[in-house]
């Protein structure tokens, strides 16, 4: 079998093909190429959106190329055990799966050894330093990735419409969106969370079809969505993301503002005299955009995934690695005993090949290779489209949970007439379409596009958050009253995602500016990231 | 015939000072009710306006100071708030308090908190899916698994959460009709495959705190009820058509034809109420509506005494007579003068399980502290709170809310679901008595070193641990104390500062603060603290 046969092998059989689809590789782009056109199209007319994105200043695709050089010269120095400047097949069999350390899946021996054949690009039988980088940038695939998330994938929210219809005449006037004592009688767990389950009439009536949204009005058109690779042709509006380096790695950042969490955003800029139809756009924050085609809304928001979760990988692995090592020695052993992601970072730390981890060894792979590895899955950009929807509740669930949320429900009434909707009341067929699409940056927590949105922001902010709605209420937040207020900027009484990320970029800086801000000495404050 | 003793009542009207009046006949009872019986004593009708919920309350504690008083009993002092908060809330809605739920009701100083309390316990919709979880119980057997009785128990709840009166919940009952999807609470007949005998057992026992299962077989030992009397009360069910298990299709219906025999004389018996006559049947009505009228009948001696022994029960641990299920002559109540208060409030107020729950709940006698030294006498004379031990879903329930863990996926539901049936085999004690501790070796182990305690205070997979140990705007002393009101909603004492802080001191400058929170989390899980309620 050729080389390039068997990449496309292992593309498809083995590295997450589901996350790369072909049609949209973007690998012989030139660095300076935009990302992907959004093509949106209304009957015979269409419009063009093409998306750009840079970090710390940087064009993306040289981001990403220089978290790759980073990635592949510390592994290559990780595993060139003996140091002469090339990889044997033996060391060569260490070369981990790009993938273990963010989705599970784990080392065998059958894949290693298929491996080198691929790494070892002139089949001499060692692997040089540019042989590695080659076969990760390969395996690394497109820094952007297209997914679209299908409607049996989410939970269904229920027929939110006939639960706040009270006067049942199909009509939902603001007063009945605001009085919501009766709907959050069916939280029967008093999560503070409606399901599908909860929602649904408890008595079925046979012959009556449940969870039907209401029909799309006779005067919607339907409006479609697809992504193509920059072309010849022009885009009628530019979409700039600008994008932090959360990585910490200030070889990467130009500016030296390591670990400096900024959120992103988005910027819309016409470059179309002449639309087919009428646009408009609008910034609900700085990192959503509402692009507005006649009564259709595409909702394109940025969601941080993976805020400090090098800080909190290396602190479970240390704290797996603690666990695991001999009382004596300190040293682990054995790791086919060794819990995930341990397991799969034993072969890179194990540098001398003596089938046992030191201390000095799991801290350096911590520290370089892990480091480097997160840092270029930070690279990765997901685009993740949901399925559009006509109906309360689609517009209710903010958060695309397919639940809905207190929160969710209180600002209802906002979303659902808008700012300048003079309506009192408003019929299931007057519902604006609505078409989502989330953009998110690596390492991606979960295969799963449609959980996606869970698990974001500092580990203080969602693990507390018990009913997983993305805002921490009172009740799960775990400091006292005075803190929740002070991390609450807008008084709303939920800390939601940006709130959490600039309380933690305030408070999390250093233990004794942690514990000043708490009034304590700061002996009482927390330990520093690296040593928990 | 003489069946029961007679009960007090005199003292319910002499506390209330309020006149009887009969309720307005608005439902021709068709079989009469057997009053001629000077044993079977009547509950007084109270007309409304019905008296405050507090001063019910005080009117409890009146007579339980009057008996302490006349029997040299000293009670214990009023519980402090925490106790109170976590016992209040095990007690209406299952499980323990969130930490800042502790947190604020401890800091406030406004002496109308507990009202406050409890009236917001009872307006949360965990206070009616707790009922429904307890009623659940009382009215299945055990061998109907969870996820049949999911829809009867949403029924149930809906109808707590409604405020139906007990009466009507109950008619509601033992007069369902038609398939379990149009009447989930038909799964009363169909889990036991809507047997006359076992219907006759079950509503005996769970509306009138009846237990005549003995006289199934022959007549009973200690009770005056003879065989005959159980097969009549068969009878009402003997017409009465369910599918043959809960997994078949079909509808309960009413039909035409069937007749109980007594097993031992091998005669047809016809429907006789128990402690009464023969019925008048009319063909047109199905037994089991004449039924359901007698025993939801205000003038029916047994039904709203069970039902206020009953939420006693759930708010005590022990019913004013205990066995709760075991009303009878043969087994008096400890202070019949409660009950017959209670009763006749109930009454008076529609059946309004609400009220009840409140009346007891703001009484002193449910808020005085527990005794310590596990005194029977203490308890049965309400000197002090019973200490409980929780049900295994209670310890189930608490332990996710304590150790924090987030509401499953929609990927990991089905692990968790799977994950929580095996816990509570493991620690589930065949039978419970809340006042019993009866946890064994098996459930001592399941919490010491089982993969679910174990997993839900790891220091990575423990979300309360992992979100105090990355929370930037907590002291370390914050940390201990939200994980004891995670737990046991409750600050450290002072000795208990003082030793935690020597147990950090002793693991160096370098302690893993994650880990150590980890083992705090685990200990106080498996103490008494958190199992028992106090």
């Amino acid at each position: 079998m050729c080389r390039s046969a068997i990449r496309s092998v292992l593309l498809f059989a083995g590295l997450a093909g589901s996350l790369l689809p072909a049609a949209i590789r973007a690998d012989d782009a030139p660095e300076s190429a935009p990302l992907i056109d959004l093509v949106i199209s209304r009957a015979e007319a269409s419009i063009r959106i093409r998306l750009t994105a840079a970090a710390n200043q940087l064009p993306w695709r040289e981001h990403v190329d220089r978290a790759q050089s980073k990635l592949s010269e510390v592994l290559f120095r990780q595993l060139d055990g003996d140091g002469n400047g090339e990889l044997s097949p033996d060391e060569g069999k260490n070369i981990p799966n790009p993938q273990t350390l963010t989705i599970g899946q784990q080392n065998s021996d059958v894949y290693v050894a298929f491996n080198f054949r691929v790494l070892d690009e002139n089949s001499d039988g060692m692997a040089t330093a540019d042989e590695l980088h080659h076969y990760l940038a390969y395996f690394a695939g497109s820094p952007v990735m297209v997914n679209r998330v299908k409607e049996q994938q989410r939970p269904s929210v229920g027929n939110l419409f006939d639960r706040l219809d009270a006067d049942g005449n199909e009509k939902l006037t603001r007063d009945e969106c605001r009085n919501q004592t009766e709907l959050w009688k069916l939280d029967a767990d008093g999560n503070g969370v409606l399901t599908g389950i909860e929602i649904q009439p408890s008595v079925p009536t046979s012959g009556e079809q449940e969870f039907v949204a209401k029909p799309i009005g006779e005067k919607q058109i339907p409006v479609s969505l697809v992504f193509e690779q920059p072309g010849e042709t022009g885009p009628d509006f530019i979409c700039e993301l600008t994008l932090a380096d959360e990585s910490g790695n200030d070889e990467i950042s130009p500016n030296g503002e390591t670990g400096i969490v900024t959120r992103e955003g988005f910027k819309l800029t016409s470059v179309s005299e002449s639309k087919p139809f009428d646009v408009k756009a609008a910034e609900r924050n700085p990192h959503t955009l509402l692009i507005t085609i006649d009564s259709h809304v595409f909702e394109i928001r940025m969601a941080p995934s993976s805020f400090r979760y090098d800080v909190q990988l290396q602190q479970a692995v240390r704290r797996q690695f603690d666990s695991a090592a001999d009382p004596e020695t300190k040293s682990v052993s054995r790791p086919a005993d060794l819990p995930q992601p341990l397991k799969n970072l034993f072969p890179v730390a194990d540098r001398d090949r003596d089938g046992t981890v030191t201390p000095d060894e799991i801290s350096l792979c911590l520290d370089s290779y892990l480091a480097a590895h997160l840092a270029a899955e930070a690279t990765r950009l997901r685009i993740s489209v949901f399925p559009e929807s006509r109906d309360v509740s689609a517009v209710a669930d903010r958060n695309l949970d397919g639940k809905i949320s207190r929160r969710e429900t209180e600002e209802l009434v906002d979303h659902l007439f808008g700012p300048d909707d003079v309506r009192e009341s408003i019929g299931p067929g007057e519902l604006a379409g609505i078409t989502r699409i989330v953009v998110q940056r690596g390492p991606f927590l979960t295969v799963d596009a449609g959980q996606m949105i869970s698990d974001l922001g500092p580990s203080w902010f969602y693990r507390a958050d018990r009913n997983r709605d993305g805002d921490l209420d009172r009740g799960e937040f775990l400091g006292n009253a005075a803190q929740f207020a002070q991390i609450d900027v807008d008084g709303n009484g939920w800390i939601d995602l940006d709130e959490a990320v600039a309380a933690d970029g305030q408070l999390n800086v250093t233990p004794a500016n942690a514990a000043e801000a708490n009034g304590n000495p700061a002996t009482d404050a927390r330990p520093s990231e690296g040593s928990p | 015939m003489n069946r029961l003793s007679p009960l007090v009542i005199i003292t319910a009207f002499a506390v209330l000072g309020l006149t009887a009046s009969a309720m307005p006949d608005d439902e021709p009872v068709d079989a009469k009710i057997p009053n001629d019986d000077p044993a079977v004593a009547k509950i007084p009708v109270i007309s409304p306006p019905a008296v405050a919920a507090a001063t019910v309350s005080q009117q409890i504690d009146a007579l339980f100071e009057q008996r302490w008083r006349q029997d040299g009993f000293h009670p214990m002092p009023l519980s402090d708030d925490a106790a109170f908060m976590r016992r209040l809330s095990l007690d209406l809605t299952g499980i323990i308090p969130e930490a800042n739920e502790a947190r604020d009701f401890l800091s406030e100083t406004d002496p109308e908190k507990r009202v406050r309390l409890i009236d917001h316990l009872l307006s949360d919709p965990r206070h009616a899916a707790h009922l429904a979880n307890v009623w659940r119980d009382v009215l299945l057997p055990r061998t109907v698994p969870d996820p049949v009785s999911l829809t009867f128990e949403r029924w149930l709840k809906e109808r707590f959460q409604a405020g139906v009166p007990y009466d009507q919940f109950v008619r509601d009952i033992l007069l369902a009709r038609g398939s379990l999807e149009q009447a989930p609470q038909g799964l009363f007949f169909t889990a036991v495959e809507a047997k006359p005998s076992e219907l006759a057992s079950n509503s005996s026992r769970a509306f009138l705190g009846m237990q005549i299962r003995c006289a199934e077989c022959h007549d009973h030992p200690f009770d005056t009820w003879k065989q005959d009397d159980f097969w009549g009360l068969a009878a009402f069910f003997a017409r009465v058509q369910a599918p043959a298990d809960v997994f078949r299709p079909g509808a309960i219906a009413d039909v035409m034809i069937g007749e109980v025999q007594n097993p031992t004389t091998k005669q047809t018996i016809a429907p006789i109420f128990p402690g009464g006559g023969a019925v008048e049947l009319q063909t047109s009505e199905p037994r089991r509506a004449i039924l359901a009228r007698w025993m939801t009948s205000d003038e029916n001696p047994w039904f709203a005494r069970a039902a206020v022994n009953r939420v006693w029960w759930i708010m005590f641990g022990r019913g004013l007579v205990h066995p709760v299920d075991n009303m009878g002559p043969h087994n008096p109540p400890t202070h019949p003068e409660v009950l017959e208060l209670l009763t006749a409030d109930f009454i008076a107020n529609n059946h309004d399980v609400k009220r009840l729950v409140r009346i007891i709940a703001g009484s002193r006698v449910y808020q005085l502290a527990s005794a310590t030294d596990g005194n029977d006498d203490a308890f049965s004379n309400y000197t002090a709170m019973i200490v409980r031990s929780l049900s295994s879903k209670q310890i189930y329930d608490c332990m996710i809310r304590a150790t924090g863990r987030r509401d499953p996926l929609d990927s990991t539901a089905v692990a968790f679901a799977n994950q929580r049936r095996e816990f509570l085999a493991q620690i589930d004690v065949p039978i419970r008595e809340a006042a019993e501790f009866q946890g064994g070796i098996p459930q001592t182990l399941s919490m010491l070193n089982g993969p679910l305690v174990a997993e839900l205070t790891n220091p990575i997979s423990s979300d309360l641990v992992a979100a105090l140990a990355d929370s930037p705007f907590l002291t370390h002393e914050q940390r201990i104390d939200a994980i004891f009101l995670s737990a046991i909603t409750r600050y450290p004492t002072p000795v208990e500062r003082e030793q935690i802080s020597q147990w950090m001191d002793s693991q160096g400058n370098d302690a893993d603060v994650a880990r150590f929170l980890s083992d705090l989390l685990w200990a106080l899980v498996n103490s008494s603290d958190f199992s028992l309620c106090r």
